[in-house]
């Protein structure tokens, strides 16, 4: 683009921004476009094939000149800038709604649900541009003139008439392609809409949805789709950032999508069984019970709002945010009596050891240049007697049953993955060390390093999928609890309290042998080792403890609490986390 | 409250409704086996009594009415069918109204799958199959779950041929073997079959975790059918399996002459090569006494034209489009449907026999390793993307290039996939423009031929 | 058709006034009453008994409509216009109102805004007139846009059309009917 030409269109539409600020509010606060010249430009600021750009996490907005100039837009520069305006102050304008609005649409548009995106961005350009053309008596109409006029695609066709109905303009004028009744009554119901859900944007956001499917079964308005391709500023609108909350299904979101011909307030035809409607969207005078998505749903709403993560940061996500309104305080162990602390020595000191207990004037003495967990030292203190109990976090080995039974987490909701994070997120914020094995024996076991601080980790591994195997493999806790462990001779180990998360299958695993040693026997010494105590959760079904296929379910039970371990029947999925609500409330007692 | 996000996964019981305690055990062992595959997935046959009270009713009607019909002559059943269809399908309700003659094709099906199915049916039982075929892209295929389980009478038709029956019961009856990088493996059992076992295995050896377990589970399993494409059946014949089923079918892409051969060599039973497409069911298969390339029509109530450009029917010998009536899916019947494919009838007496029936070969493309990576092994990886159109091409260098039409998030996830099967192959991918994207071309795969070894 | 008419906004206003009386049944209100008083607010001698009897044996939701026309039709720019009484006569026992009345309840008719110029747009083609500033063909595809009766049409035709439709798309778009059931040989 030459320099000169370059400047001067800068210059105009630089000079346009306050005033299409105002439009909107004197007191909306933008800083100005990031403006390009050049396609190298556009893809640093990652704009591609669209000519504007808008980003929620950081209220950018992008627009690339040349390709306004490409499309002679050059005349609308108070039109366009208002418009981008309005996506950040009215909508989507927040990473949450944009991920809701998306997550109705995908609900009204089964088979077709990758098109959500696309779809919102038509939505929310009509209600901003009515806003704006109505109110603002800004020449939106002369942008669609400019960009498609000679499209007949059914959709674009559609959506033209909608604003010829919104704007009273002659039909004709901006739609070019053929309207039969259908389509006329479509646009109608579109126009009454935008007017309808103008505050309240996402609740008739499914309604749309559901208006334009009929349109995109044929070719998905392939020709549309390119047109719109040059003016997609949402597509990306909420990159850079991870929307909370949205594992969460909103009240409005499955019943809202129907077609607003079976919205009797927007057809104004009621209700009659002749013709099959459903009538008035269902209001239930009472709050249902809270509706969560599966994981892969999650998934895919965080995709089509443009949010690019890793998929196993996304299924841990899931968890974490399904986990915590569970969380309750983690037990500790009490020691009956405790005692004033006696310096007594000096140890190195763990990174994973808090920040307090390091004995800064034995760490100087070491070495002028500190280095944690090398050259700081931790004062090793013993006890006296004194007068408080002494609480000490009592770590966590959580062992999850991932055998093939199971299904991938990252799918659908696992049970025994929730509960697990449940525990594990609430013996983490208490200061405790938490440890994950996944196992589905024979097979294969995903596990943390050691016992980990970081949450992100824990649930990166809790979410982890194996499918392999029938069983947690017992055996594969002495790898964790043995005899010849490395202990200093000065630190005495953390309790460990050990969490297994089962099924009946878990019965045959103890009877099996591997490596010349029981399952039982493993069990029986890991437990003594850990010393925090040890739980098994076993999910056992009423049908199978009845069945005469199944295995001598009491006799099993009655041998696991000889050993010293507590045993936690659930009989369905939902009773896992009540239990794991009231594990967390639960005390160690002295073993 | 019926939703589309409060989809639970199905319970054992409701994949399988006739479990008994004898078939559950069977499963088990399968599910369980101490050389049992890495399962991928669950599935399950989801018959109950009504259902399979169906499948015995076809299996008594397969067995005992004689599938056929003199050139020029519909049977019997034709003409009832289609007024049913005429009356009970949105579909064909327009269809037919305006043209009692027309034809339909897979476009029909690709743009409004429900609308072939029967006001009737009850979308509750509905299941969905994805077309995973080398031609047309993805098309969800509505069914009922009788629909697959009608596939075993019409196995056992074919076996009678050739003098091999199933037992079933307490053993594992078929076997279905797949070699691709990643697919869907199961165990199952089968109320059919009288609680016998079936499992789907791929032979991949990533799939397992000891290198002998594909041949111990196999040969544990003994099966008394196994079936498979031609490519994985050449793969099984290459491991040191022992057991030796009653009958092989082969489907999916040709078999050729010669590798059937061969494997009738290598296990010493009956292999048949069966004609079947996902929205027909099986369509014809191989007779012992029959040609190479001839395939004798199986179920008894599929009706085969062959049809011209104009959807006349033209006379013995003479190619055309195959078309279809009838069909084992009640939730997806079949009047005069393209199947797109070519061929020519011939008739012994009124028993019909579809003459070269050109049939898609599958392509073996290369991994940066030298991999084998099956034509279908991309279908499957590309499964869930929204591509109105896709063709993959492979240079003799093995440089890929991807045809298509995306935005670029869904580009990236092309090529996230596509390196996932080939590894660091140099890949290219190509926007065609939307006319193209959307003129009803297939999927298509190619690769340069190679020099002859 | 004659030229020009009123402007379409004012009439607008004036319904979306109209005084909660007119919106009575006419077991509450004497609608041929009504238009008598109509007729003499124009200087006219008021309709003979047997044009009274044929309106007041009109359906009573169409009586309903009748009293919130001549509400509307009390407009100064009508009553200094004598000659379109007999038009007015016509229009209130005429077909098109009285589908109008089946369709949509007389609070609709006052409340919502499509529907108060759709009323108003039926009246004035009802008198050969179509609204200031607009084109005979705006005016008549706008009336054609709000018409309850077309609506009414497509919007059950839809529905029927949609619904099963819609039923059985949840219904594949459902993971229970993703996970199909097993298959026994390869397509």
């Amino acid at each position: 683009m030459p320099v000169a030409r370059a400047d001067n269109l800068l210059s105009e539409w630089s000079a346009q921004w306050p005033a299409a600020l105002a439009v909107w509010s004197r007191f909306v606060q933008l800083h100005e476009p990031t403006w390009c010249f050049a396609e190298a430009e556009e893809s640093a600021a990652q704009l591609s094939g669209s000519f504007a750009m808008i980003r929620l996490v950081d209220h950018s907005v992008v627009i690339s000149l040349r390709q306004v100039v490409e499309l002679g837009l050059q005349g609308f520069a108070k039109e366009i800038l208002a418009h981008e305006i309005g996506h950040h102050v009215y909508c989507p304008a927040d990473l949450t709604d944009n991920a809701r609005m998306l997550a109705r649409m995908r609900v009204g548009l089964p088979t077709k649900e990758h098109l959500a995106p696309f779809i919102a961005n038509l939505y929310s350009d009509l209600l901003i541009n009515d806003r704006l053309q109505r109110a603002a008596r800004l020449d939106m109409s002369g942008v669609y003139l400019q960009l498609g006029s000679e499209c007949r695609d059914q959709l674009w066709t559609l959506y033209m008439r909608t604003y010829e109905i919104l704007w009273k303009l002659d039909r004709g004028q901006l739609a070019r392609g053929e309207i039969d009744g259908r389509l006329n009554q479509d646009a109608q119901l579109g126009a009454r809409l935008i007017r309808n859900y103008a505050k309240d944007w996402l609740d008739g956001a499914g309604r749309f949805a559901a208006l334009c499917l009929p349109y995109l079964l044929a070719d998905e308005a392939a020709r549309m789709q390119k047109l719109m391709a040059v003016w997609s500023d949402i597509r990306c609108a909420g990159k850079g950032a991870f929307p909370d909350g949205l594992t969460e299904i909103d009240d409005g979101e499955l019943t809202g999508a129907i077609h607003p011909a079976d919205d009797a307030e927007l057809s104004g035809v009621d209700a009659s069984a002749a013709d099959g409607s459903k009538g008035k969207a269902q209001q239930t005078g009472t709050k249902t019970a809270k509706n969560y998505r599966q994981p892969i749903d999650y998934a895919e709403v965080l995709k089509a709002a443009g949010v690019n993560a890793d998929p196993a940061d996304v299924t841990a996500r899931y968890y974490r945010e399904r986990a915590i309104p569970h969380l309750i305080p983690f037990p500790v162990r009490r020691l009956p009596r405790a005692t004033d602390p006696l310096p007594e020595g000096l140890d190195v000191w763990d990174v994973t050891t808090p920040l307090e207990q390091i004995d800064w004037l034995g760490t100087l003495l070491n070495s002028p240049h500190v280095i944690p967990g090398v050259t700081t030292r931790q004062r090793e203190f013993g006890t006296s007697p004194g007068a408080d109990p002494e609480t000490i976090p009592v770590d966590l080995y959580l062992g999850v049953d991932c055998s093939g039974s199971m299904g991938n987490p990252a799918h659908h909701l696992s049970y025994p993955v929730l509960a697990g994070a449940i525990i594990a997120l609430s013996a983490l914020r208490v200061g405790s060390r938490v440890k994950v094995v996944l196992s589905g024996e024979p097979g294969r076991t995903i596990s943390t390093d050691g016992f980990e601080r970081d949450a992100a980790t824990v649930l990166k591994t809790l979410t982890s999928y194996l499918g392999t195997g029938y069983s947690f493999g017992i055996h594969r806790l002495s790898e964790t609890f043995h005899p010849d462990a490395r202990i200093s001779s000065r630190v005495k180990p953390r309790p460990v309290h050990i969490l297994i998360v089962s099924d009946n299958d878990m019965f045959s695993m103890l009877d099996s042998e591997s490596k010349k040693r029981l399952g039982w026997d493993v069990a029986r010494q890991s437990l003594e080792l850990a010393g925090g105590g040890g739980t098994f959760v076993l999910e056992l079904p009423e049908q199978v403890r009845g069945s005469s296929w199944s295995q001598n379910t009491d006799g099993y039970l009655g041998r696991i609490a000889e050993m010293g371990w507590n045993v936690a029947i659930v009989s369905s999925m939902e009773e896992l986390i009540a239990f794991a609500r009231q594990f967390s409330r639960g005390r160690f007692g002295g073993r | 409250m019926k939703c589309t996000m409060l989809d639970e996964p199905l319970t054992e019981a409701e994949r399988f409704p006739l479990l008994t305690e004898r078939s559950r055990a069977r499963l088990r062992w399968l599910q369980q086996h101490e050389n049992a595959p890495r399962w991928t997935y669950q599935c399950g046959e989801r018959l109950d009594a009504a259902g399979l009270a169906d499948v015995q009713a076809f299996a008594a009607r397969q067995r005992l009415e004689r599938c056929g019909w003199k050139f020029g002559q519909a049977p019997a059943w034709v003409p009832d069918f289609i007024e049913r269809c005429r009356r009970e399908v949105p579909f064909y309700r327009d269809l037919l109204s305006r043209d009692p003659l027309a034809t339909c094709n897979r476009d029909d099906l690709r743009r409004e799958p429900w609308s072939f199915v029967p006001d009737w049916a009850d979308a509750s039982e509905l299941i969905v199959f994805r077309t995973s075929g080398t031609t047309g892209n993805l098309i969800p295929i509505p069914a009922h779950p009788v629909a697959p389980a009608r596939y075993l009478p019409l196995f056992q038709s074919a076996l009678a041929a050739y003098g091999v029956s199933l037992i079933g019961g307490d053993r594992v009856s078929v076997i279905q073997v797949a070699a691709q990088v990643r697919t869907y493996t199961f165990a199952s059992i089968s109320s059919y079959l009288d609680g016998a076992g079936f499992a789907k295995i791929n032979l991949n050896p990533a799939d397992w975790t000891r290198s002998d377990d594909r041949v111990r589970f196999f040969d544990a399993c003994a099966p008394e059918l196994v079936t498979g494409d031609p490519f994985a059946l050449e793969q099984l014949a290459a491991l040191p399996v022992q057991a030796r089923p009653k009958g092989i079918l082969s489907s999916a892409t040709l078999l050729l002459p010669a590798l059937r051969d061969r494997l009738q060599q290598r296990f010493g039973c009956p292999v048949i090569d069966v004609y079947s497409m996902n929205e027909t069911g099986p369509i014809a298969f191989a007779r012992a006494d029959s040609d190479a390339d001839e395939h004798e029509v199986l179920p008894h109530n599929l009706f085969v034209e062959i049809l011209d450009e104009s959807g006349r029917p033209v006379p013995p010998g003479q190619r055309g489009q195959i078309v279809v009536t009838g069909g084992v899916n009640p939730f997806l019947p079949l009047v005069r449907y393209g199947t797109g494919d070519f061929g020519a009838l011939s008739f012994h007496g009124d028993v019909p026999r579809l003459v070269g029936v050109e049939r898609r070969r599958p392509v073996v493309f290369r991994a940066t390793d030298g991999a084998p990576v099956v034509s279908i092994s991309v279908t499957v990886a590309l499964f869930s993307l929204p591509l109105p159109f896709f063709s993959l091409h492979q240079a003799r260098d093995g440089r890929l290039t991807f045809r298509t039409r995306c935005d670029a998030m869904v580009e990236d996830e092309v090529r996230h996939a596509l390196m996932g099967l080939f590894g660091a192959t140099p890949l290219r991918i190509e926007q065609v423009p939307w006319e193209v994207a959307w003129s009803g071309k297939s999927i298509q795969y190619t690769r340069d031929a190679e020099d002859t070894q | 058709m004659s030229p020009t008419g009123p402007q379409l906004n004012p009439l607008l206003h004036r319904l979306a006034n109209c005084p909660p009386d007119f919106l009575l049944g006419p077991d509450e209100i004497d609608v041929t009453a009504l238009a008598c008083d109509h007729f003499r607010a124009l200087g006219l001698a008021i309709p003979d008994p047997k044009q009274r009897r044929l309106l007041a044996e009109l359906p009573s939701e169409s009586l309903r409509l009748v009293s919130i026309v001549l509400w509307l039709l009390r407009d100064d720019w009508f009553v200094v216009r004598p000659q379109l009484a007999e038009a007015t006569w016509k229009f209130l026992q005429s077909d098109s109102l009285t589908k109008l009345a089946k369709l949509v309840r007389a609070e609709a008719i006052v409340n919502d805004p499509d529907r108060r110029e759709e009323l108003v747009r039926l009246c004035l083609k009802g008198l050969g007139l179509y609204p200031e500033g607009e084109t005979p063909e705006y005016a008549a595809d706008r009336l054609t846009t709000l018409d309850s009766v077309e609506r009414e049409r497509v919007i059950r035709q839809t529905r029927k059309a949609e619904a099963r439709a819609r039923e059985l798309r949840e219904a594949m778009a459902r993971r229970r009917a993703e996970e199909a059931a097993a298959r026994y040989s390869p397509e």
